[in-house]
């Protein structure tokens, strides 16, 4: 029952506060067409210099290397050492 | 006659309520859409912490201002892709009215794309042939407290029927329609992952004094 008034005094707020919203909605659609236009024409630059808009960034390659090496700095830690590495004489 | 506490005559009692009920309905239908829209909303914004936390976790990005940067990139990108669609979209209704138009050399087509009242042929070739159409124009009117309001239903001037000539008509708007709605959610999302970055920009990489306790006690 309280969810229901809820949403029926947020309907309210909705309608009274519509003409912000709309504007808003606007300007994030205005925005959202120029970033289409600005990339279209990105892209034909970038298909004529040979590369591509769906390449990796350099920061997903340093952060997908990191991860690699942060994962096997970790399974070298938790390593048992094997027998024939153990020294003889030595409980570790 | 002057009206006291519960003296109103019945019959403007039942309006009353009416427009109260009607009223309730729609602020409740509003506040459902804007629960739907919250929810897409929020799952937009996933987008942002799926892109971004392996970059965190890969220390590849230590500062907010280089968060913001390659996070924009990302979204920018995103932002086209989700605008190409219903743009790829449009441009096919446009190529397909105005192909329909030159080479059946049909220009009047443009200007009875809404149109439900048949012509001198017999048939109409708008969109409005699908939908009830009402005379809500010339609706006859009453004054009840100094307001004036609708006291009858409006006159129904077109019920749904289907005109095989107009399916240009249907074709082209239907499109706009999906365009349209594309648009809209693509604006959403746009919306939301915006705020979202500006939100995640100094979070992330705050560390919290009850979040380290909790990880050594």
């Amino acid at each position: 029952m309280v969810k229901i008034v809820t949403r029926i005094g947020l309907g309210f707020l909705y309608i009274i506060t519509s003409p912000i919203i709309a504007f808003i909605f606007g300007l994030f659609f205005i925005y959202g067409l120029l970033n289409f236009v600005f990339y279209a024409f990105k892209l034909i630059f970038l298909f004529f210099s040979g590369k591509s808009l769906t390449s990796e960034l350099k920061e997903d390659v340093d952060a997908r290397r990191n991860l690699m090496l942060m994962s096997m700095n970790q399974q070298t830690q938790h390593r048992e050492p094997s027998p024939i590495q153990k020294i003889p004489g030595t409980n570790s | 006659m002057i009206f006291t506490g519960n003296q109103l005559p019945p019959q403007t009692n039942t309006i009353i309520w009416i427009i109260l009920a009607v009223l309730l309905i729609g602020f409740a239908l509003i506040g459902l859409l804007g629960w739907l829209v919250e929810k897409y909303m929020a799952w937009a914004q996933l987008r942002v912490d799926q892109g971004m936390s392996p970059l965190i976790l890969g220390r590849s990005i230590t500062k907010p201002d280089h968060f913001q940067k390659v996070a924009f990139k990302k979204h920018h990108r995103l932002a086209f892709t989700e605008f190409f669609y219903p743009s790829l979209i449009l441009a096919i209704a446009l190529t397909f009215l105005y192909g329909y138009m030159a080479i059946m050399n049909d220009s009047n087509l443009i200007n009875e794309l809404w149109n439900y009242v048949p012509n001198e042929d017999g048939y109409a070739r708008g969109f409005n042939t699908l939908f009830f159409i009402w005379d809500w124009d010339n609706i006859s009117t009453a004054n009840f407290f100094g307001l004036t309001l609708w006291n009858d239903f409006p006159t129904l001037l077109n019920s749904p029927h289907f005109y095989i000539e107009a399916w240009p008509s249907y074709v082209y708007i239907s499109l706009l329609i999906m365009a349209g709605f594309l648009y809209t959610l693509s604006t959403l999302s746009l919306f939301a992952r915006t705020f979202r970055i500006y939100a995640m920009k100094n979070t992330a990489f705050t560390i919290r004094l009850e979040e380290v306790s909790k990880k050594m006690y």
